[in-house]
């Protein structure tokens, strides 16, 4: 729109009455050399600004992709710490499982020595039931002894004896069930002592040395948490400053997409400038070109008005900082 | 749900780097390259929560634009930033009296572009 406003203004001036001048024949060919230049010029420029948006938009991508990355990575990352923290949380639970195993076995020895001194009385009351066995068999052996007599006796007696002759018998056969049976329950007493005492020994070692295994296991397990926590601190430590990367990544990575933003201001430059070109060249070659009549006072004030008209339109572009007196280059109405 | 952003632009360097900063920020970005194509994708497609136009552009400008965006149904109250390498007043005046919400220059910086995003889409 302004070039067209720029034409108008310039062929209104070219209406206006012409003083006479000099011809000036050959300036017409210099001109168009000269104006030449300036189309080479702008297409080279044409030229630069789509190399230049090209390579913005390939820098733009790369830095977007650098940054999804990123955002990838710090995804993982995340990823990888909550699945560390349930192992964590797994550990910690195991530990605890492990340490109340320890606690109870701490406890153990006591329990045992309990136990075992329990058995110990029951094995000492085992041992006065054997004694009171013997003192069966020894009464047994007494009963026979007397028996015996008593049948000597009835023998001497005769006839008259002949009753208390069954009865010594009688008693005698008695008095050896009575021995045979205290002999039994003194053999299965004794085997029941001999059982308990091998028993109470056989435990005895048997929970020292459980108790020696599952300690190690205790230590383990506590020094493989130690371990374990260790790493997760220093893990959760290099997550808070992969984080902390990835958000400056982010940061850059805005502000150099905003930084690029300047290919379009300088495009939109670039274009105002070839328009003022091409306005001046219009000019030349209006007067110049196969004008036999140049006026180049008429010249000069043509390219000055669109001298003028060029800075004043680019007073109107801001560069995105704002200049003194000029309005906020944000604003909200 | 991730606010959606209509970015109406002629120059490929700026539409890309909007659409990627507004992205990178967790907003969706729709696109077009002059006001024309602007207005179809108001008509068709999601609805954007908020528009950033240019001024100078072919075929149909961002001050016509803004206007005939206003007139389309569904978004009389829709914000519309424009972001244009020109700063007078003048055409802040026209752009302001065709419906637009504020005004931005070029280049803008990535922050400064969310916080005035952020402040004209409530609970962005």
């Amino acid at each position: 729109m302004r070039v067209h406003a720029a034409f108008a203004g310039l062929f209104r001036r070219r209406s206006r009455p012409r003083p006479p001048a000099m011809p000036a024949p050959g300036y017409g060919a210099a001109v168009e050399a000269s104006l030449d230049l300036d189309r080479e010029i702008s297409r080279k420029l044409d030229e630069a600004v789509a190399r230049t948006e090209t390579s913005a938009l390939a820098i733009m991508e790369q830095v977007r992709a650098l940054c999804d990355r990123s955002t990838e990575l710090a995804s993982r990352l995340q990823k990888a710490n909550n699945d560390a923290a349930e192992f964590e949380q797994d550990i910690t639970d195991n530990a605890a499982a492990l340490a109340q195993l320890a606690r109870f076995l701490e406890c153990l020895p006591v329990r045992l020595q309990r136990d075992l001194a329990c058995i110990s009385d029951i094995a000492g009351e085992i041992k006065g039931l054997s004694g009171m066995a013997e003192n069966v068999q020894a009464i047994s052996m007494q009963s026979h002894l007397l028996s015996i007599n008593a049948a000597i006796e009835a023998s001497r007696a005769g006839s008259a004896g002949h009753a208390f002759k069954v009865v010594a018998a009688e008693v005698r056969a008695l008095a050896a069930n009575s021995h045979t049976a205290a002999a039994h329950i003194g053999g299965s007493l004794a085997r029941i002592r001999n059982m308990l005492k091998e028993g109470l020994e056989d435990s005895t070692a048997e929970s020292a040395d459980d108790m020696v295994h599952i300690a190690r296991v205790s230590q383990a397990v506590t020094r493989l948490q130690s371990s374990f926590d260790r790493a997760c601190g220093s893990y959760r430590d290099r997550l808070s400053e992969m984080q902390q990367h990835g958000e400056a990544l982010a940061a850059g990575t805005v502000d150099v997409l905003g930084q690029l933003q300047y290919q379009d201001v300088v495009r939109q430059c670039v274009e105002r400038l070839q328009q003022a070109i091409a306005q001046r060249n219009a000019a030349f070659g209006q007067e110049f070109i196969g004008n036999p009549m140049p006026q180049p006072e008429v010249l000069a004030r043509l390219v000055a008005d669109i001298t003028a008209e060029y800075l004043a339109t680019e007073k109107l572009h801001g560069d995105g900082e704002q200049q003194g007196g000029a309005a906020p280059a944000i604003e909200l109405f | 749900m991730a606010k959606t952003i209509l970015v109406v632009d002629d120059s490929g360097t700026m539409v890309l780097s909007l659409k990627n900063n507004l992205e990178i920020a967790g907003f969706s970005v729709l696109t077009a390259n002059d006001g024309i194509k602007g207005l179809e994708r108001l008509k068709t497609g999601p609805k954007p929560d908020l528009i950033i136009t240019d001024i100078n552009m072919p075929n149909m400008g961002g001050i016509e634009f803004i206007g005939k965006a206003r007139a389309t149904p569904g978004f009389r109250f829709t914000p519309i930033l424009v972001l244009s390498t020109e700063s007078q007043q003048a055409r802040r005046d026209e752009a302001k009296k065709a419906g637009a919400t504020g005004w931005m220059v070029k280049p803008v910086a990535g922050a400064d572009l969310l916080k005035i995003v952020k402040q004209v889409l409530p609970g962005a």
